[in-house]
C-alpha cells in the first residue's frame, strides 16, 4: 500500500528551498555590492565554518541553544497558539540557574543538576502564565506574553544585581558558578560540551512525546481543530496549559544548558534573541521534532560563516538577521505556489478516483 | 526628597508626557491597523527602522523637517509591505511581525555601521532635531505651564492626532468604512465599498504614525539613532491598544499610564530604589488590566446566554 | 395587479462538483405584489436568489427584469438596478450606529466630513415614510435582532430597491415582532415595492402574500395564489418527496428501554427557547427519526444529548445513569457515539492524516499501546481495516483527511464513530452533502448497526432519509415534540409535513 509520494507533497520543500535560495541570493548581492572584496568574503561566509576545528566547534556549541528553544516553539506553537514568551523563559531559565547554583551549594555535580532542574521550572512557570491567562480568562496571548518577555528582562537583571552582583568586576556581572557547576567541554579544542549532548537528548525525549504518545496526539489534534478535539473528548484547556508548561520546561532548560556550557558568569544585560530564533528553526524543521538538529545547524553555520566574514570584511555580522527575515517571510507565505498544489492535488486525486474505478 | 514630593512634581509630568509620546504614536498606529482589520504586530519593526531612516533622512536633506517625512515615507512602504505579505500572499501576521522585527533589527545596524562605521549609533552624523517649543499663552500658567510647555513639536502632533483620528474614524465616510471593512468584511462588500482599497488607506495612516514614532525616539527624545532603540515600544503599542479597546481617548489614558510608570521609574533611580522591579510595574499593569478586560467580557457573553 | 417585474426563465445550474442546484426554474414576479419563494431546505431557493444577484452564474436560462434582459455581476450591480436583499444572517458592522449601517458607502458629505445631520434626517425620514421604527442613533450592537432587520430593510430602501428580497425573515423574529414586520411589507407594497418572500412557513404565507411558488430538489413544482390555495395543498407541493434509494430492512426487535430524555429544555445566548420540554425514548435495536424543518431544535436536541450544553436542564438518563452536566468523554465511555452535522468544522481534522481521524477518540485506549506508547502498527492496522470495512477511497491512511472527497471524508467520520461499538449511535444528518454510493453505504451500516440490537438516534432535514430508515419517527417544531409515531410505517410524508410545518400538533406527546 505504501505508494509513490505525490508531487504535491513536495511543494512545501520547494517553496522553502526557494526561500532560502531568495534569501541567500539577496544577501550575496548585497555583499557583492558593498563589499571591498566580494569574493573573499563570500568564501568567508560559506566555506570559513569548515576552515578550523575551533571555528566548526563554534557551530556545533551555537546549535545548543537553538535547539531547546526550537523545540520549545514547536511545543508553545502546537494547540494553536501563539505564545512568545519562550524568550523571556530561556533568559529567566539564566537568571534562575545562576542563582540557584550559588544558592543551593549543593556537592559537585548534584548542584549543577538541581540548578538546571529548577531553571527548568522556572521557565515552565514563564510560559504558562500566558497559557492560564488564554484559558481562564482568554487573553490574548500574544500581548500576554510580550509583556512577559519584558517583565522577565527587568525582573532577571534585578535578581541578578541584587542578590548576586560581583562586585569586582566592572559590569555587572554576577559571581561565578561553583567548582562543577559547569558543563564539561567534550571535544578538545572546541567548546563543544555537554550541553550539546543534552539538546540532543531532549530532541529524542521530545520526538517521544509528541509522536509516541497520546498526549502529543492530543495536543495535535486541539491544534488542528479544537472544536473535533472537544467533541471527541479531550479537554482542550488541559491540552493547553500543559503544552505551555512543557514549552516553558525546554527553553528554561535550554537558558541553563547555554549558561552553564558557555560562560563562567551571568554576563547578559538584554534579552538574547534565542526565543526568537526559536520561531525560525521551528519554521525551516516544519515543525517537525526531528528536523529541530538540522535547522539549528544550519542557522548555527550561517551565524559562524556570517561572524568570520564580519571579521575579515566590512560586512557587518547581523546581515544574518535579515536572511531570516526573508526566509521566515516567505517560507510562511502560503499563498506562494498554492495554486499550483492545488492544481496537482486535483489532478492526481482525478488520477486516483480513475484507477479505483477502473480496478473494479 | 519623599516619593510623594517626587510624583508631585511637575518635572514628573513633563517628563511622563515625554516617554509617553513615542507609546502614543505607536498605539495610533496598531489602533489604525486594528481598525482596518491588519494585525497590528509589524509596528515594532517599522518603528526600528523609521527611528534610522529620521536622522538619516534628515542628514541627507539637512532639515528636520526632511528626516521625519522620509521617516513616514519609509514606515509606509514597511506597512505595504506587511499588508502584502499578510493579505496577499497569506503569511501568518504573527511570523510576518517577527520577521518584520528581525529584519529591522539586522538592517539597521547593517546601515548604521554602513554609514557611520560605528554600529552603535548615528552620532557621528550629527543629523538635526525636532525642536522643542514652548506654547505661548500655557507657559505661562503656573504648574500647568511648566508641564505642558517645552515638549517637542512631534508630542504636539501625536496630541493633535488623537483628535484627527478621532474626527477621522468617527466623522468621515472613509474612516467609517475603514471600520466597517476591518470588523466585517462581508457586508462592506455587500454596498459596494472596495475592501482592499479601505485597508490600503489604513496600512497609509499607520504606517506613516509608526514613523512618526520611530522618528520622534531618534529625533526629539535623543539626537540620533542607537541599535534597538524602540525596546518594545511597539508591542506596548499594542498592548496600550488592546487595553483601551479601540477608542483614541482611552488609549491615551492608557499610554500616559506607561509614560508615568517609566517616569516613576526614573525618578525612583534617584532615591537608591530598584529600577529594575519599577520597570516592571506597567507590564504587570497591563496583564492583569488585559486579562481582567477579557473576563469580564467573556462573562458578559456568558451571562447573556443564560 | 400591474406588470411583471421580473421573470427567471428555464434557469438551470450545474456547480462545478456535479451538484444540479436548479434545473428549469421558472419563476414569474408581478410588480407590486409580495410573492412567496417556497421550499424545504436545499431545495434550490438560495441559488436562484445568488443567480439574481449576479453571485452564481446560471449554467441556462435567463432571467428578465423590467422588461430588458437582466445582467448583473456582484450585489451592488443589482442595488443599482432596484433590487435588494435583506439577508438571513445580517450584513450589518456591530459597532458603528445605526445610520452609518444604513448609509455606509454612500454618505453625505460636507467637506470631507460626513454630513451627520444630513445622514439621520435621510434615515429617520425613510424610517417613518414605512413605519419602520428604530433609533438612528443607536449603536447596532445594542439593538435587538427585529431591528436590525428593520435596519436592513432601510439600507436597502434608501439605496432605491424596488424589488425587495427576504430570505426567511422571521426565522429569527419573535411572533410579536413577526406582525410588525407584517405590517411594514404590507406598507411597502401599499407604496409600491415588489417583494420576495422566502419562507417555509405557511400560515404566514397565507396570511400576506399574493402568490406562491413552489420548489422541491432544484425544480419549481409550482405556482399559485393564495386565495386559491389551501394549507394542505401547499404542504402536499412541498414535502413530496422523490425516492432516489431505497433500503432493506427487516422487521424491527425492540428490546429494553435504553436512552430516556424527560422535559429537556435548553435556551441560547440569544435567549431564545431552542428545546422545550423535549421527552422521548429510545430502545435496543431501535431507529429513531427525528425530523423536522431546519432550525426547529433537532440539532440541539442531538447536541444536548451528547453533553454539547452542560446548562441545558430536565434529565437524560442512559442505562439508568444520568448524562446531563457530564463531560463528552465520560458520556462517550458510556457507550454513546456521535456523527457530527458538520463534518469539516467538527467531525474531521483536514490537515491530519486519516489514520489520526479514525483514531482522535480512542486514542487513549490500551488497544492502541505498547507499553504506554502509541503502536503504529496497531493503529495502521486499524486504519486499513476501517477503509477497508468502510470502503474509503484513498491512497493508504497517511493521505490527508482534507484531501479526500466530501463522501469519503464522511465515511471517515462514520467508521470512526462506529469503531468504538457504541450501544447508542446519534447520527446528525450523517448523509448531507454526499454522493449516492456514500449514502447507501452509511445506510446500510446504519440498519446493521440496529440489527445488532443497538439504538440509533437519526437527525435528518432529509425527509426520505427519516422515511427509510426510522422505525420510529419523532417530529420536532419550534424546539418542543409535535408528534410520536410508534410505527413509522403507519404515517405518509404528508401526515408528517403537517406537523413540521406547525399546522398540527398531537395532544399528550409530551408523556
Amino acid at each position: 500500500m505504501k505508494n509513490r509520494k505525490p508531487l504535491s507533497g513536495y511543494i512545501e520543500m520547494f517553496r522553502m528551498m526557494l526561500a532560502i535560495f531568495i534569501s541567500l541570493v539577496i544577501v550575496f548581492a548585497i555583499i557583492l555590492l558593498i563589499s571591498e572584496q566580494p569574493l573573499e568574503a563570500l568564501g568567508d561566509f560559506v566555506f570559513g565554518p569548515l576552515t578550523s576545528l575551533r571555528r566548526f566547534g563554534n557551530v556545533i556549541e551555537g546549535m545548543t541553544p537553538l535547539m531547546f528553544t526550537g523545540l520549545a516553539v514547536i511545543i508553545l506553537f502546537k494547540p494553536g497558539l501563539f505564545n512568545l514568551s519562550m524568550e523571556g523563559s530561556f533568559f529567566m531559565g539564566m537568571v534562575a540557574a545562576c542563582g540557584a547554583s550559588l544558592v543551593f551549594g549543593l556537592p559537585g555535580k548534584l548542584n549543577l543538576v538541581a540548578a538546571m532542574v529548577f531553571a527548568a521550572i522556572v521557565g515552565g512557570i514563564v510560559c504558562l502564565i500566558p497559557g492560564v491567562l488564554k484559558v481562564k480568562a482568554h487573553a490574548n496571548e500574544l500581548v500576554t506574553s510580550l509583556m512577559i518577555n519584558y517583565i522577565c528582562l527587568y525582573f532577571g537583571l534585578y535578581v541578578i544585581n541584587e542578590f548576586f552582583y560581583d562586585p569586582t568586576q566592572n559590569s555587572s556581572y554576577s559571581y561565578m558558578f561553583p567548582e562543577g557547576t559547569v558543563l564539561e567541554n567534550i571535544v578538545e579544542g572546541t567548546r563543544i560540551n555537554q550541553g550539546t549532548i543534552l539538546a540532543v537528548l531532549t530532541v529524542v525525549i521530545i520526538w517521544f512525546l509528541v509522536n509516541k504518545t497520546s498526549f502529543g496526539f492530543k495536543a495535535n489534534l486541539v491544534g488542528e481543530n479544537n472544536n473535533m478535539a472537544d467533541y471527541c473528548g479531550v479537554k482542550s484547556g488541559k491540552i493547553i496549559i500543559i503544552t505551555q508548561f512543557v514549552g516553558g520546561l525546554l527553553a528554561g532548560f535550554g537558558g541553563a544548558a547555554h549558561l552553564f556550557g558557555m560562560f563562567e558568569r551571568f554576563q547578559y544585560s538584554a534579552l538574547p534573541g534565542y526565543g526568537w530564533d526559536g520561531v525560525l528553526i521551528a519554521i525551516v524543521a516544519k515543525h517537525k521534532v526531528q528536523y529541530v538538529p538540522f535547522a539549528a545547524l544550519f542557522l548555527s553555520y550561517l551565524r559562524i560563516g556570517a561572524d568570520i566574514m564580519s571579521r575579515n570584511s566590512n560586512i557587518p555580522f547581523e546581515i544574518v538577521n535579515i536572511i531570516q527575515a526573508v526566509m521566515v517571510l516567505l517560507i510562511s507565505a502560503t499563498a506562494i505556489l498554492s495554486g499550483v498544489k492545488k492544481k496537482l492535488i486535483v489532478k492526481e486525486t482525478r488520477a486516483l478516483e480513475a484507477s479505483k474505478e477502473g480496478g473494479r | 526628597m519623599s516619593i510623594v514630593e517626587i510624583v508631585f512634581s511637575s518635572d514628573f509630568f513633563f517628563t511622563s508626557i515625554r516617554l509617553m509620546t513615542p507609546i502614543l504614536f505607536a498605539a495610533l498606529a496598531c489602533m489604525t491597523f486594528s481598525k482596518g482589520g491588519i494585525d497590528p504586530i509589524g509596528t515594532e519593526g517599522i518603528m526600528l527602522l523609521c527611528a534610522l531612516a529620521g536622522p538619516v533622512g534628515g542628514y541627507f536633506t539637512g532639515s528636520a523637517l526632511g528626516g521625519v517625512l522620509i521617516a513616514m515615507a519609509v514606515g509606509i512602504v514597511m506597512a505595504f509591505v506587511f499588508g502584502y505579505f499578510t493579505l496577499i500572499l497569506d503569511t501568518n501576521p504573527v511570523l510576518a511581525g517577527i520577521a518584520l522585527n528581525t529584519f529591522s533589527g539586522g538592517l539597521t545596524i547593517f546601515l548604521t555601521y554602513y554609514l557611520t562605521g560605528n554600529k552603535g549609533s548615528t552620532q557621528s552624523l550629527n543629523s538635526p532635531v525636532v525642536p522643542n517649543i514652548n506654547i505661548p499663552v500655557l507657559e505661562n500658567i503656573p504648574v500647568l505651564g511648566s508641564i505642558i510647555s517645552g515638549h517637542s513639536v512631534l508630542t504636539y502632533v501625536s496630541f493633535l492626532l488623537v483628535v484627527l483620528l478621532t474626527l477621522f474614524f468617527w466623522k468621515t465616510p472613509y474612516g467609517v468604512r475603514i471600520r466597517a471593512v476591518g470588523e466585517n468584511e462581508k457586508s462592506a462588500a455587500s454596498v459596494g465599498v472596495n475592501i482592499m482599497k479601505y485597508k490600503y488607506i489604513a496600512l497609509l495612516i499607520a504606517g506613516g504614525l509608526a514613523g512618526l514614532g520611530g522618528a520622534y525616539m531618534s529625533m526629539s527624545y535623543v539626537s540620533m539613532f542607537s541599535r534597538d532603540m524602540i525596546a518594545g515600544r511597539g508591542w506596548i503599542g499594542m498592548a496600550a491598544e488592546s487595553m483601551g479597546f479601540g477608542t483614541p481617548w482611552r488609549i491615551t489614558g492608557s499610554v500616559l499610564i506607561f509614560g508615568m510608570a517609566d517616569s516613576l521609574a526614573i525618578r525612583l533611580q534617584m532615591l537608591n530604589l530598584p529600577t529594575q522591579l519599577i520597570s516592571c510595574i506597567p507590564y504587570v499593569v497591563t496583564i492583569i488590566a488585559i486579562s481582567i478586560y477579557s473576563w469580564q467580557r467573556s462573562r458578559v457573553k456568558k451571562k447573556k446566554s443564560e | 395587479m400591474g406588470n411583471e417585474i421580473l421573470r427567471m426563465e428555464h434557469i438551470t445550474k450545474v456547480y462545478p462538483n456535479g451538484v444540479m442546484a436548479n434545473k428549469d426554474v421558472n419563476l414569474s414576479v408581478m410588480e407590486g405584489e409580495i410573492h412567496a419563494l417556497m421550499g424545504e431546505n436545499g431545495a434550490g431557493k438560495s441559488t436562484l436568489m445568488k443567480i439574481l444577484f449576479g453571485d452564481e452564474e446560471a449554467t441556462e436560462g435567463k432571467v428578465w427584469y423590467k422588461g430588458e434582459e437582466l445582467k448583473v455581476k456582484n450585489a451592488s450591480d443589482a442595488i443599482k438596478k432596484g433590487i435588494g436583499m435583506v439577508h438571513q444572517h445580517f450584513m450589518l458592522v456591530d459597532s458603528l450606529r445605526v445610520y452609518e449601517n444604513v448609509v455606509l458607502g454612500m454618505e453625505p458629505k460636507k467637506g470631507v466630513m460626513t454630513d451627520t445631520r444630513e445622514a439621520v434626517r435621510l434615515v429617520q425620514e425613510t424610517a417613518d415614510k414605512y413605519n419602520l421604527k428604530v433609533d438612528p442613533m443607536a449603536v447596532v450592537g445594542d439593538i435587538s435582532v427585529g431591528q436590525k432587520q428593520k435596519v436592513e430593510i432601510l439600507k436597502v430602501l434608501l439605496r432605491g430597491a424596488k424589488l425587495l428580497i427576504l430570505d426567511e425573515p422571521t426565522a429569527v423574529l419573535t411572533p410579536q415582532e413577526t406582525q410588525e414586520l407584517f405590517e411594514q411589507l404590507l406598507m411597502l407594497k401599499k407604496n409600491g415595492h415588489t417583494i420576495i418572500f422566502i419562507s417555509h412557513k405557511i400560515r404566514e404565507v397565507m396570511q400576506i402574500c399574493d402568490n406562491l411558488t413552489v420548489l422541491r430538489a432544484g425544480r419549481t413544482v409550482g405556482s399559485m395564489e393564495v386565495k386559491n390555495a389551501t394549507e394542505e395543498g401547499i404542504s402536499r407541493f412541498m414535502v413530496g418527496r422523490d425516492v432516489v434509494l431505497k433500503v432493506n430492512k427487516k422487521p424491527a426487535r425492540f428490546g429494553d428501554v435504553l436512552l430516556s430524555v424527560k422535559n429537556l429544555n435548553y435556551t441560547n445566548k440569544e435567549g431564545r427557547r431552542l428545546l422545550d420540554n423535549v421527552s422521548f425514548k429510545i430502545r435496543k435495536g431501535q431507529i429513531l427519526g427525528v425530523a423536522g424543518v431546519e432550525g426547529n431544535g433537532q440539532n440541539e436536541l442531538a447536541e444536548a444529548v451528547f453533553g454539547f450544553y452542560p446548562d441545558a436542564t430536565g434529565s437524560i438518563l442512559f442505562e439508568g445513569s444520568e448524562l446531563l452536566g457530564k463531560s463528552i468523554k465520560t458520556i462517550r465511555k458510556n457507550g454513546l457515539s456521535y456523527i457530527p452535522e458538520d463534518r469539516i468544522k467538527t467531525g474531521a481534522a483536514g490537515n491530519l492524516p486519516i489514520w489520526a481521524n479514525l483514531i482522535a477518540d480512542t486514542v487513549d485506549s490500551p488497544e492502541l499501546k505498547k507499553n504506554g506508547l502509541l503502536d503504529y502498527k496497531k493503529i495502521h492496522e486499524r486504519g486499513e481495516t476501517l477503509i477497508e470495512d468502510f470502503t474509503i477511497l484513498c491512497k493508504n491512511d497517511e493521505q490527508l483527511a482534507g484531501m479526500l472527497s466530501g463522501g469519503n471524508m464522511q465515511k471517515v467520520v462514520v467508521a470512526r464513530e462506529f469503531s468504538s461499538d457504541p450501544k447508542l449511535l446519534i447520527a446528525n444528518q450523517p448523509t448531507r452533502g454526499i454522493d449516492v454510493g456514500a449514502n447507501e453505504f452509511i445506510w446500510k451500516k446504519i440498519v446493521e448497526q440496529r440489527d445488532a440490537g443497538k439504538g440509533v438516534m437519526l437527525v435528518s432535514a432529509d425527509l426520505n432519509e427519516i422515511m427509510e430508515l426510522s422505525d420510529s419517527i419523532l417530529v420536532m417544531c419550534d424546539g418542543h415534540v409535535a408528534a410520536y409515531f410508534e410505527d413509522a410505517s403507519s404515517v405518509t410524508e404528508f401526515e408528517l409535513g403537517n406537523y413540521m410545518l406547525g399546522l398540527k400538533r398531537q395532544e399528550g406527546v409530551e408523556e
